[in-house]
């Protein structure tokens, strides 16, 4: 058998043991608590990177996440991450309230099936949970993170590279 | 499908294949091999669970099993549970996590109520349910729904208080006025708080009283029953224009809620949903007390007694990441407890005042190392007690004033 063949037969066999799983087939991947570092390391100090958290149950979420996207329209090099902070059954249903929002972030995550305060501790060992939360990360990988749905005079003043 | 930006070489390997696993009709849940870990793992397990002594002192819990609401007894404070016992016959959604769990709550015949919140499909919609029990637990009449409105909107975050003379009042977050603001293109400042009462031992209930309008979204209310047969309210606030403190009203059985007063004056401006509601509790000498979460002028949790304007004997709880604390009183005794993660584990902290909060002992009660509900403090013929569901340990009961893990 070729390594492709094995691989294909891994992956059938993987397919086949997930008979209740296409439900679930989500274009978001798993945020543990070494996500963070991974994503800190691909996107920071490569221009304006912005990190936003955010949760089905939170209604002023969705007004962040219209702001976002606007950002990423007028400003392509932006790099936007999302990460959804439900339990992980909601992965998609926050996927579907993406695609009806029209929201394009090319990179989401959704929170694993850990203690929430282990995963919140991991993005930010300060941040309380509140929501949304977005950190505005600078060249140098400093970040500000903030509470609430973003200022667009604040989205201005980082796009400067001065603090929020 | 979505496709990764950050797909290793060997997850395109598998998309290719993916692609022919569709073909094939085969289920296809993920594009590379760490979204299949994503679609394989199970659900988060649903905590949220509350508890409460009955009459003989006995402490119940209840909680989630599936659709189920579920109610389980400890006969020795908290080493060992009844199996659980169904209170809605007919599965439904429940909620159980974080801010929104199931809420019991005795009688002064040791009638059992529960009270929960029914998500519905719409996001952030639902109803709040209502069940008893009048034979000790035995059984459960078939829940009803205790408000009159019906549309498929947020009534959310139920919190339930039997009242000095018996009558059931439950309180919860109401959408209804927001979107009626919203059709007649009127600005609206966040939700509302409602009420119901019930005066024949939860048969039926009496209401849709509103209380405020402009409340946060989705943090739990407080409430806290009053000698006279009044219960009070304490929930997040927006103050114009998006300051999140709370304000508490005094509510009347037949449906008069007397007007909010503010409640704490942090000063927390912000357009974000904190869900980290606030808990109250009166003490014998009608004192009211207080914990909350701000993140205004200090951030962190907070006690305090509730004077009429101000706040008397404010202090923090805890670090940094001090959480959701609850706050019992028994005549002049105060039970305070909150969670805290210290970055490996989540501790259970404890202070207890023999002396309505003049004096403070602080105990650490237990650590997790895994998820864990809210913390929450029972109270009943003189007994404080903190209960704690945690997913590796299970329902647990400290009782602080002793000294000994219960």
């Amino acid at each position: 058998m070729s390594g492709g063949n094995r691989i294909a037969a891994a992956f059938l066999a993987l397919a086949s043991a997930l008979p209740l799983a296409p439900a679930a087939a989500v274009g978001a991947r798993e945020f543990d608590a070494a996500s963070m570092a991974s994503i800190t390391a691909r996107h920071c100090g490569k221009g304006p990177f912005a990190l936003a958290l955010w949760s089905l149950e939170c209604p002023h979420c969705k007004d962040g996440l219209k702001t976002l996207e606007a950002l990423r329209r007028q400003r392509p090099d932006v790099r936007l991450v999302l990460v959804q902070t439900d339990a992980a059954e909601q992965a998609e249903a926050g996927e579907d309230l993406l695609k009806r929002l029209g929201i394009n972030a090319s990179e989401r995550w959704t929170f694993a099936d850990e203690a929430p305060e282990r995963l919140r501790y991991a993005v930010d060992r300060n941040w309380a949970g509140e929501l949304p939360r977005t950190y505005l990360y600078h060249d140098d990988c400093r970040r500000i993170g903030i509470s609430g749905v973003l200022k667009t005079d604040q989205i201005r003043v980082w796009l400067r590279g001065e603090q929020p | 499908m979505f496709i990764n930006t950050y797909t290793k070489p060997i997850g395109k390997r598998l998309l290719r294949l993916a692609a022919l696993a569709c073909a094939l009709s085969l289920p296809v849940a993920t594009a590379n091999a760490a979204e299949a870990g994503a679609a394989m793992k199970k659900a988060r397990v649903e905590l949220g669970a509350s508890a409460a002594f009955d009459r003989a002192g006995q402490v119940w819990a209840a909680g989630k099993d599936g659709g189920h609401v579920v109610v389980r007894k400890s006969t020795d404070a908290g080493q060992s549970w009844s199996p659980p016992s169904r209170v809605n016959a007919i599965p439904e959604a429940i909620a159980a996590d974080g801010e929104g769990l199931p809420k019991i709550a005795f009688g002064p015949n040791n009638e059992i109520y529960v009270s929960w919140t029914r998500p519905l499909s719409k996001p952030y919609s639902g109803e709040i349910r209502f069940a008893r029990s009048l034979d000790g637990g035995a059984s459960f009449d078939a829940p009803l729904t205790v408000h009159a409105d019906r549309q498929e909107i947020t009534h959310r975050f139920d919190a339930l208080s039997i009242a000095s003379d018996g009558k059931i009042f439950v309180a919860w977050i109401d959408k209804r006025d927001l979107l009626a603001a919203t059709a007649a293109s009127r600005d609206y400042r966040g939700a509302a708080v409602y009420y119901t009462v019930s005066a024949d031992r939860g048969a039926t209930f009496q209401g849709d009283y509103r209380i405020a309008d402009h409340t946060c979204e989705c943090c739990r209310i407080a409430v806290s029953a009053q000698p006279d047969g009044d219960v009070i309210a304490l929930w997040r606030h927006v103050f114009e224009p998006n300051i999140r403190d709370h304000a508490l009203a005094r509510l009347h059985a037949d449906g008069r809620a007397e007007p909010l007063q503010r409640a704490t004056f942090d000063n927390w401006r912000t357009d974000a949903c904190p869900h980290h509601g606030p808990a109250l509790t009166t003490d014998g000498n009608g004192d009211m007390h207080a914990v909350w979460f701000t993140q205004g002028e200090t951030p962190g949790v907070f006690y305090g007694r509730l004077a009429s304007d101000r706040v008397e004997g404010r202090r923090k709880l805890g670090g940094a990441r001090a959480a959701h604390a609850d706050i019992a009183a028994q005549g002049n005794a105060l039970l305070v407890a909150w969670k805290e993660f210290d970055g490996e584990r989540t501790l259970l902290h404890g202070e207890y005042s023999a002396d309505g909060g003049k004096h403070w002992t602080a105990r650490e009660l237990a650590g997790t190392a895994a998820a864990s509900d809210q913390p929450r403090v029972l109270a009943r013929d003189g007994r404080l007690a903190v209960f704690w569901n945690t997913q590796n340990e299970g329902m647990r009961v400290f009782d602080m004033a002793a000294g000994t893990t219960r």
